[in-house]
């Protein structure tokens, strides 16, 4: 390396040529003379990001994405409905990043020029970044410390354990629709803008009474009234609870007179009764559940065993079958942490 | 105990207008000083290419042939930008192009 700092000529850059024993005539006319920038070359705050092809598309089109991640985390980079893993590459070669530099075909003939061209910084590292599974085990840590469990018991609860939707996007390390997955997976609600788990019981006990009003009104499944519902329990629950109960359970069906009707979801509302039973005792004959579980739920609908995918476990070697209760969410986030 | 902790959450969005044009030239090893003084500012070496497109580099006495390639994989350019209450990552360029010189250099001689 050479140590000055004056701009290069022409004649010290043939002189060169000539002693590296290439002729003008042999090169392209436009040579090009690299700098070290003279400012911040060290303190830069350039970093090299290699994405995945998925992670290439959102920058392509100039998403916005998030880096979220604490000090003892992994970091990962969110795009909108993807997250990605983060890990840091070394390199044993040099990696000089410029600014404008002239590829050959950038190159016409003319007359003999030299363009200055300043490299910003060197990099033995950069950071790769591939698409992976969201980190959303903590969505279910941060809602277990603020569990609703009915008006009378909400004086208990810390204010500053309930968060919003926007303040669970900030520090769960999951894309804004991965998170908004997780929670309609979740059994929560959104009280005062503020997400909240519902805890077991009274979210059993809020559903019955919901589900009794068929009965009580002699509804067909499929001809569930959503103000009749909510004006009968209006005493009994706060609106905000039922309109998320409802909103969870129940699709349209049908409109009679203008009047849109609903349905319960059979798998939603079997399932979960399936969980009230499993949560009552550890091993249940599996015959002898499949029964009480048959009964349990409102009449006309018919709980089968798949609906059971990740919240029971059924043994098939034991004699009689068995089945037991088994959350697959509170697996880790790491399969290697199962085991 | 279980308050909420200050986590970090840095937003990455593209830089405002033209989008620049950076690249890479990517060297086998790594650049020695001289002297010990820092390279702020500091001439690197000349790169030409010859007429049939192959690009030379000449630093100090080593003269390199390397070659044109494409980044298998891209490499996006992130800028750090710091504000008072924010720190944000500017998308500043998705670097596709590089030059490589990994051939041995080759001494010239009879340079002062």
């Amino acid at each position: 390396m050479v140590d000055k700092e004056s701009e290069r000529s022409l004649e010290e850059i043939n002189e060169i040529l000539t002693l590296a024993k290439l002729n003008e005539s042999e090169i392209k006319s436009t040579s090009q003379a690299i700098y070290f920038t003279s400012k911040n070359l060290y303190e830069n705050n350039y970093k090299l990001l290699q994405p995945d092809s998925h992670l290439l598309k959102e920058l392509n089109v100039g998403n916005t994405l998030y880096i979220k991640g604490d000090d003892d985390e992994e970091v990962v980079i969110c795009s909108e409905t993807q997250t990605f893993h983060v890990t840091c590459a070394e390199t044993s070669n040099s990696l000089l990043l410029v600014n404008n530099l002239l590829f050959d075909g950038d190159i016409q003939d003319g007359t003999r020029t030299v363009n200055k061209i300043e490299v910003g910084g060197v990099f033995y590292e950069y950071l790769e970044a591939v698409v992976g599974k969201p980190h959303i085990r903590k969505l279910n840590v941060l809602l277990k410390g603020s569990v609703y469990k009915g008006s009378e018991h909400e004086f208990q609860v810390d204010e500053e354990k309930l968060y919003t939707f926007e303040q669970l996007n900030n520090v769960i390390q999951a894309s804004t629709k991965e998170i908004k997955e997780a929670l309609s997976s979740m059994n929560v609600v959104t009280i005062n803008g503020k997400i909240r788990l519902l805890d077991f019981e009274y979210h059993f006990r809020v559903l019955s009474y919901m589900l009794k009003l068929i009965d009580e009104n002699s509804w067909e499944l499929d001809e569930i009234d959503y103000e009749v519902t909510l004006d009968t329990l209006s005493d009994l629950v706060p609106k905000e609870i039922l309109t998320s109960l409802f909103d969870k359970y129940t699709e349209e069906s049908k409109i009679i007179d203008g009047l849109q009707l609903y349905r319960y979801s059979e798998f939603k509302v079997c399932r979960f009764f399936a969980e009230v039973l499993l949560s009552e005792s550890g091993k249940f004959n599996l015959k002898d559940f499949l029964q009480a579980w048959k009964e349990s739920v409102p009449e006309g609908m018919n709980p089968t065993e798949d609906m059971l995918y990740g919240v029971a476990i059924i043994d098939r070697k034991a004699h009689p079958n068995v089945i037991w209760s088994f959350d697959e969410s509170g697996l880790p986030d790491n399969i290697i942490d199962t085991f | 105990m279980n308050k909420m902790r200050i986590r970090k959450r840095f937003k990455v969005s593209p830089s405002e207008g033209p989008s620049e044009e950076w690249s890479i030239i990517e060297l086998q090893g790594d650049l020695k000083s001289h002297t010990d003084s820092n390279f702020e500012g500091k001439f690197i070496g000349d790169l030409h290419f010859t007429k049939s497109g192959t690009p030379v580099l000449i630093i100090g006495h080593h003269l390199m042939y390397g070659k044109e390639a494409k980044l298998e994989k891209p490499f996006a350019l992130l800028e750090k930008k710091k504000t008072e209450d924010s720190t944000e990552y500017l998308v500043r360029s998705i670097i596709t192009n590089k030059i490589i010189f990994k051939t041995r250099p080759k001494p010239i001689v009879g340079k002062e």
